[in-house]
């Protein structure tokens, strides 16, 4: 397949403008300058594009939530954060070609009448930054940046601004905090960042991936787009060949395991046992539920997410108990600390996982857990409370009147749990490799 | 306007009113700790959930707001929300953040100064799990000094953030930030920047639990045993409100039961003070404590006082009224409305002049902030009453100077006086010993305003009342019966059956006072007998 959003890794030079340019780049620009605003809003909508951060929403459709008759500066805030466990995509995009991203920034803030963009990258990423600042200075020489881009009268200025080591600042309100140099505590919604965002003014946050698609939709036409939509999977875990592969959306998830294209199987002859699909956030899927397409609809349908679609693959000597325990610490670390629910239920499932994992298990540890997850989930400001709460319990199920599904962790491994408490030891045998 | 049912009670709610705001409206109350009227709504603590129909999750009372619905979603053909705050989901909903909040409490309620007025009890008792399911080891932080006057004590806190947006909202002094994240989130202050200024202790009153705690008033008594009093605060001419709590406690040495005023807290009034007072207010009788009161009457025998009964020290203080020369009562700006009314009456009736003497004046202070919508100022004139002073006793301003120098001068109060030069007779109504009653010949030893009733006119013309909270100490007794007993040993038939009795002839006699409704300010609270504690 066509590689489109990857084209350029593996090209020498592949950051530099020139090389860019040479393969085709800076193209979309010009003919976006050259439409209304509104219509690049509605070639969003028509294309379908869903946002690549996480919660799938439609990019158009948020995009045109901005309020027509605000006088405040418009801002777009591209959401460079990328810390999701098993989440590695933008960083490809960002490092390998920035001139890319800093096309469809351009594009995007034109479509908006936005004049200045914030790219909010994670501080552990030096060199993306690094990369990202020199790519901009470069396309503020040509033109493509600046005063009166390209002669259209527009003008955008984009600043890199690197975060502090804080998954909270990936979520769009603590990112607007943070970029305002406050502490990372997400604000409630409404309002919502598109009337009161940044600096008090309208403001839209998209993930990186989101932003470089009307680069492509411009480039090759809404219908190419809805025929071949093309999607960065960070495939990662027990692989031959892990990595970011680019396939079509709604590609089936064993292929993209088992795929000569792709991650080539699992590594050392093992047995699939488990894969998180979308982050380490959504409920994770049994080897026999891994036959289902990796696009936002198919996923949903199958219980799970396609989330920051990171996807996490655990072979047969994977411990349940101890992958959750992982999952979890990581979420009670990075919970903000303002709501109730996350700061207190989130350091406590952690100990009580602690607990099972090293032999000192309850039974009714397990229905505590599912319990508690359901107290967490959808009483608190950010999803963070909902992404520590799925991995344990799944998402809400309308059958159950909104309350978590059950069909996550605890319930699909259960013997597991359940096995870790009688026997004080792991179900699997952990192989030495991994210990 | 939308129409919503909260419970089984229909009520229209108006456009950004909160589900909390209108449910408080028709008496409900939803359990709450994070909100406060007076500071942004942040609603992190999520103990005020409620179940509204429709939505996917139980929401937010005190930040959600109710939308007009098109016909076609309304509930039951006519209401826009349809909320109940007491279904399963709800009580579960409470009953769960209960559970997590206390995972890591001390519950230290028997040493912990806000039990009995603490939100975590309250509502613990109401709608908490009575047995912990967390058998696993509480983070138990050291306790913090956070400034002169207020401890942290750090593992009682539930990070409700009320105190860190006083501070940045209403002070703007920013000293108190959350630091860490999660599980390990602290209050504290930064290095070299205590939580120090002049509104700090109005988040020992904020703190819905005992994590703040004042210093001045730490392990000094406990909440049930207090009486409250509505009083007004005489720091300065802005008329704070106030609450006094007041106990009885056994002095020592004392077989008798002492009632003193524990603690001063601000009583919530939208039009002067909002919800707040400054130190200066709250710690003013943290200043009386070192100083001397005036327990008995006493007169100049042979030029060195001495202590006599009431008899002797009022036939003493007329017979020098009336030994001729010229006479000016002096009032003062620190007493009641109704001592200097009674003052000034007195004055008339024996033919004596006058005067008010000038309070105090200091800085000014105004907290602004751009959150604040009501900026809290400090007046530079720091006494209560001048301006109702001025009023009842018919004059503009203070010929302080010039009264001092009469033959005969009766003096009330004087704390505030930098006496120059004594006047040949001093006869003083005063409550402290001082350098001017140590002048004075006549010394009348007086109550002062946490011992008596009455009334205060602020800066503004606010006619405010104050209630007596506690017993005068020794025989001193209130100005206003002080007065009445002078009158009657200068054979004058005053008589009064109670401040309240002053207050309406003072709004009769008065022309400014006359659209003071006495009826109001009696109705307001319940006047409170001279001869009772309240
Ligand atoms: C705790 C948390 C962390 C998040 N981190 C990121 C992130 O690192 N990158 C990102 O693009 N979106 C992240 N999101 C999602 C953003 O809030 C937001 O939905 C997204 O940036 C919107 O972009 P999109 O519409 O293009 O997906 C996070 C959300 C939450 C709740
Ligand atoms: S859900 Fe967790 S991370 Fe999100 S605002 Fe609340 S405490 Fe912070
Ligand atoms: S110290 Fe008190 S007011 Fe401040 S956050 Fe903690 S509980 Fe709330
Ligand atoms: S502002 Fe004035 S009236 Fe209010 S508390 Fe302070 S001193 Fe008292
Ligand atoms: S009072 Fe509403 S969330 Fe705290």
């Amino acid at each position: 397949m066509e590689k489109v959003l990857t084209k350029m890794v593996g090209i020498e030079n592949s950051r530099n403008i020139d090389v860019y340019l040479k393969s085709g780049g800076y193209q979309a620009l010009p003919k976006a300058l050259k439409m209304t605003p509104d219509q690049l809003v509605g070639m969003m909508k028509d294309a379908g594009v869903r946002g690549r951060g996480g919660a799938g929403f439609p990019t158009g459709m948020k995009w045109s939530f901005l309020p027509k008759d605000n006088p405040n500066p418009r801002y777009l805030l591209c959401n460079a954060d990328e810390s999701e466990p098993g989440t590695c995509k933008d960083r490809v995009l960002m490092e390998e070609d920035p001139h890319q991203v800093i096309e469809g920034l351009a594009i995007s803030s034109f479509a908006i009448q936005a004049h200045t963009c914030y790219i909010y990258i994670r501080g552990e990423y030096v060199n993306g930054a690094q990369v990202l600042n020199k790519a901009i200075q470069e396309a503020y020489d040509k033109g493509y940046l600046g005063k009166n881009i390209l002669g259209s009268g527009f003008d955008l200025d984009i600043t890199v601004h690197r975060g502090a080591g804080a998954y909270i600042c990936g979520e769009e309100t603590g990112l607007i905090e943070s970029l305002e140099g406050k502490r990372g505590w997400p604000r409630i919604k409404p309002p919502f960042p598109a009337v009161y965002g940044v600096f008090g003014s309208p403001t839209i946050v998209n993930n990186v991936e989101t932003l470089v698609t009307p680069v492509h939709i411009i480039n090759r036409g809404i219908q190419w787009w809805k025929d071949n939509e093309p999607k960065l999977y960070c495939m990662s875990g027990h692989l031959n060949r892990p990595g970011v592969f680019e396939a079509k959306i709604g590609i089936n998830l064993k292929d993209l395991i088992y795929g000569d294209d792709y991650s080539q199987g699992i590594a050392k002859g093992r047995k699939l046992k488990a894969v998180i699909p979308g982050g380490s956030s959504v409920p994770v899927l049994k080897a026999d539920e891994c036959d289902v397409a990796m696009d936002f609809d198919a996923l949903a349908k199958a219980g799970s997410a396609l989330g920051s679609a990171g996807c996490m693959v655990m072979d047969e000597t994977t411990c349940m108990v101890n992958a959750l325990w992982n999952l979890i610490k990581f979420y009670a670390h990075e919970s903000c600390g303002q709501c109730t629910p996350c700061r207190e239920g989130g350091h406590w499932m952690e100990m009580v996982l602690g607990r099972i994992e090293t032999g000192r298990g309850r039974m009714e540890d397990l229905d505590l857990m599912l319990e508690t997850a359901n107290n967490i989930a959808g009483r608190t400001i950010c999803p963070l409370g909902d992404a520590l709460a799925w991995p344990i319990a799944g998402m809400p199920d309308k059958n159950k009147g909104g309350d978590l599904s059950g069909n996550s962790f605890v319930t699909k491994f259960r013997d597991e749990f359940e096995y870790h408490i009688t026997n004080k030891k792991c179900k699997v045998t952990i192989p030495h490799e991994w210990n | 306007m939308p129409l919503i049912k909260i419970d089984d009670q229909e009520l229209e709610i108006a456009k950004g009113e909160t589900i909390f705001n209108a449910a408080k409206r028709i008496g409900i109350e939803i359990p709450y700790y994070c909100y406060h009227p007076g500071l942004k709504i942040v609603a992190s603590c999520r103990m005020c959930l409620v179940d509204m129909v429709g939505a996917p999750k139980p929401v937010p009372a005190c930040s959600t707001t109710v939308m007009d619905m098109p016909e076609a979603r309304k509930v039951d053909g006519k209401y826009d929300a349809v909320i109940s705050t007491t279904n399963e989901r709800v009580l579960t909903a409470r009953k769960a953040v209960l559970e997590f909040i206390l995972l890591n409490h001390p519950i230290d309620c028997p040493i912990c100064d806000k039990a009995g007025e603490c939100k975590l009890q309250d509502y613990s008792y109401e709608h908490g799990n009575h047995d912990s399911r967390f058998i696993e080891t509480k983070r138990i932080p050291e306790k913090k000094d956070l400034g002169p006057s207020i401890f942290l004590y750090t593992s009682r806190c539930i990070m409700c953030s009320r105190c860190v947006r006083f501070t940045q909202e209403i002070t703007g002094t920013e000293e108190l930030k959350v630091r860490n994240r999660g599980w390990h989130s602290e209050i504290d202050v930064a290095p070299g920047h205590p939580l120090d200024n002049k509104m700090m202790g109005n988040v020992v009153d904020l703190c819905p639990v005992g994590c703040l705690i004042d210093k001045h008033e730490r392990f000094e008594g406990r909440v049930w045993n207090f009486v409250h009093t509505e009083s007004v605060c005489p720091g300065c001419s802005k008329g704070c409100n106030t609450v006094l709590d007041t106990m009885k406690h056994q002095k020592l040495n004392l077989e008798e039961l002492v009632d003193t005023v524990y603690r001063v807290r601000p009583r919530e009034n939208m039009e002067v003070n909002q919800w707040w007072i400054c130190d200066d207010g709250r710690y003013l009788l943290e200043g009386n404590k070192d100083r001397k009161r005036l327990h008995f009457p006493q007169i100049r025998v042979n030029g060195s006082m001495a202590e006599v009964s009431w008899k002797a020290s009022l036939e003493a203080a007329a017979e020098k009224i009336k030994a001729g020369g010229k006479v000016v009562f002096v009032g003062s700006p620190y007493a009641s409305n109704e001592e200097n009314y009674l003052l000034g009456k007195l004055a008339k009736a024996v033919g004596a002049g006058v005067d008010v003497s000038k309070p105090l004046m200091g800085e000014m202070h105004t907290f602004k902030t751009e959150m604040n919508k009501y900026p809290f100022t400090i007046e530079s004139e720091k006494a209560p009453n001048f301006r109702g002073a001025k009023d009842v006793l018919g004059l503009s301003s203070s010929n302080e100077e010039a009264s001092l120098s009469a033959q005969t001068v009766v003096m009330l109060g004087n704390d505030h006086l930098n006496l120059q030069k004594k006047p040949s007779t001093l006869i003083a109504i005063a409550s402290f010993e001082n350098a001017v009653s140590k002048l004075a010949d006549v010394v009348l030893p007086a109550a002062i305003f946490t011992e008596t009733s009455g009334t205060f006119t602020n800066k503004d013309g606010r006619v405010q009342k104050f209630n007596k909270a506690v017993q005068s100490p020794g025989e001193a007794k209130a100005v206003w019966q002080i007065l009445v007993d002078l009158a009657q040993a200068l054979g004058q038939d005053f008589y009064y059956e109670s401040v309240g009795a002053i207050t309406k002839e003072m709004t009769e006699q008065i022309s400014v006072y006359k659209t003071v409704d006495v009826s109001a300010l009696f109705a307001e609270t319940s006047w409170v007998d001279e001869n009772i504690i309240a």
